[in-house]
């Protein structure tokens, strides 16, 4: 199987309007099959970068290409699926089922008013299955916990069977169980299913354990390679200081 | 026999510019109720007297000058809000305060009349005529093909605007057009309701079908037949009684919301 990057990035430099660099000089490859966590200080400029491979800003300096395409030129989003960070941030008004929210990934294909042929019904029954979600179909979607939201947005996002799934602080607002369990079936996609991830969080311990590839970030690339080595003195120092290595330490030893 | 028939037809001209508004308001209200933008239909509402003041000014019908008024300012709110240097309700109070004084200088510096005033703010049946039942069928033309074509992607923006970009839809192309829409709506609307209750008949019936806790199509189509319910009884009853429309349909479409919310009271969640 060839080896070509599904996101390649290089020399990339970002810098919001009359503001310093947020980002500077990050280059990295994401091959298929890969579970990248990126992982950073709030500002460290992870959630600019993934605004970026998303096409959500503009590209100044450097060069994303997306599936061997240039990011200007790509077009072939069906093979992206995002899931945003808490989108209903704790409205439990919106009026939409889980089934459709979960129907609107079908974007492009869909009929009007909601009726699908019934070829396009089989990645959503798999997709509802896949991450679990069947019996929340018909709930609001403003009424569910975090984790199950976030799961309900991976069904939406998968229908469209995509090869790399990205994900913006997904476990905000979930608890530890929820947690736990929204990694296993992170781990399950990519392990069973194929699917590459990329996802950013704040969370240094969780990416550690689960990713398989890590990225730290601070507004340069200050670590990237296997997840296990985020745990290293440098690395947490260098992107959060000394004191969060520290905290950190405590935390492994109490394990 | 002749004053007659000009009554007839005038009812007719106004039956059918209610029963039409009673379908397209909640089409209008639903998206700008679950994107937190209730507020801009009373806006547009605004600007639109500021298009009939312009319109008596010039002499143009002044359904016309309101629509055509309306569409400029529902198209420099949405350009101010994409630039994103104003917060989006904010954006509102510039033009809503600001075509309002202007509306009133020009009323005045014309002699406009009290009563005429108060017809635009509250909404007079009697003033509906063929021009405005003729400008709300193309209207209605118009908003049925963009929601039929667009209904899909209308939702993904109310869920989140960077998820539909990601999906490939054109944003802020889809909500300029949405935008010039909805402010042909609101300036055939004040017709019927009047500036000051337009919001009345494009966000109470949403309101109301909402307390029931349905999915997004279900709301949608309740929030129609509580809309043209509203409308109906409320166009009945000001016409019967020689009241004003605006009023009593606001009125119904309270009761309306009241009535849903209480209903639904223990089913509610806090």
């Amino acid at each position: 199987m060839s080896q070509n990057p599904i996101i390649s990035i290089k020399n990339l430099s970002y810098q919001y309007p009359s503001r310093d660099l947020i980002l500077e000089g990050v280059s990295l490859e994401v091959l298929p099959g890969d579970y990248l966590g990126a992982v950073g200080p709030n500002g460290s400029g992870k959630t600019t970068l993934l605004k970026l491979i998303l096409g959500l800003l503009p590209l100044k300096r450097g060069s994303i290409e997306l599936f061997g395409k240039p990011i200007e030129s790509f077009s072939d989003w069906d093979k992206i699926g995002y899931i945003p960070q808490d989108v209903f941030q704790g409205d439990k008004t919106f009026p939409a089922t889980v089934r459709e929210v979960i129907e609107s990934g079908l974007h492009g294909e869909q009929h009007h008013f909601g009726n699908f042929r019934k070829k396009e019904c089989l990645p959503m029954e798999k997709a509802i299955d896949m991450v679990n979600v069947r019996g929340l179909l018909d709930r609001r979607i403003g009424e569910l916990s975090g984790g199950e939201e976030r799961r309900v947005f991976i069904a939406r996002a998968l229908i469209s069977e995509p090869e790399l799934l990205i994900l913006d602080e997904p476990t905000s607002g979930v608890d530890f169980a929820g947690e736990e369990a929204f990694f296993s079936l992170l781990k399950q996609l990519n392990t069973e299913h194929g699917i590459t991830i990329f996802l950013v969080s704040h969370d240094l311990e969780a990416l550690a354990h689960n990713a398989k590839t890590a990225l730290c970030l601070n507004r340069k690339v200050v670590y990237f390679g296997p997840a296990e080595g985020l745990h290293s003195q440098a690395v947490i120092e260098s992107a959060f200081g000394l004191r969060a290595w520290h905290a950190t330490e405590i935390y492994e030893h109490g394990r | 026999m002749d004053a007659d028939i000009l009554q007839n037809t005038s009812f007719l001209y106004s039956l059918g510019v209610a029963l039409l508004l009673g379908l397209l308001s909640p089409l209008v209200g639903m998206f700008l109720v679950v994107r937190r933008f209730s507020l801009l239909a009373d806006t547009l509402a605004h600007v639109s007297l500021l298009g009939v003041a312009i319109g008596l000014l010039f002499h143009i019908p002044i359904t016309a000058g309101a629509m055509i008024v309306a569409v400029i300012g529902g198209w420099g709110i949405e350009m101010l809000r994409q630039s994103r240097r104003i917060l989006s309700d904010a954006t509102l109070a510039v033009f809503l305060s600001g075509s309002l004084a202007i509306a009133l200088l020009l009323f005045a510096l014309q002699n406009v009349n009290g009563d005429e005033i108060e017809g635009y703010l509250f909404g007079n049946l009697a003033s509906v005529t063929g021009l405005d039942l003729s400008l709300l069928v193309m209207v209605a033309i118009v908003l049925l093909t963009f929601f039929f074509l667009n209904y899909q992607k209308l939702f993904v923006v109310a869920l989140d605007e960077d998820l539909a970009r990601v999906n490939g839809v054109h944003v802020n192309r889809l909500n300029t057009l949405f935008m010039l829409i909805a402010s042909l709506v609101v300036a055939i609307a004040i017709k019927i309701v009047g500036v000051l209750l337009v919001s009345a008949l494009i966000v109470l019936p949403v309101l109301a079908a909402m307390q029931w806790r349905f999915g997004f199509q279900k709301t949608l189509f309740l929030s129609i037949l509580f809309s043209e319910m509203a409308v109906m009884t409320g166009f009945f009853v000001a016409f019967g009684w020689q009241l004003p429309s605006g009023a009593t349909i606001a009125l119904f479409s309270l009761s309306l919301f009241v009535f849903s919310y209480l209903f639904n009271w223990p089913k509610r969640v806090f």
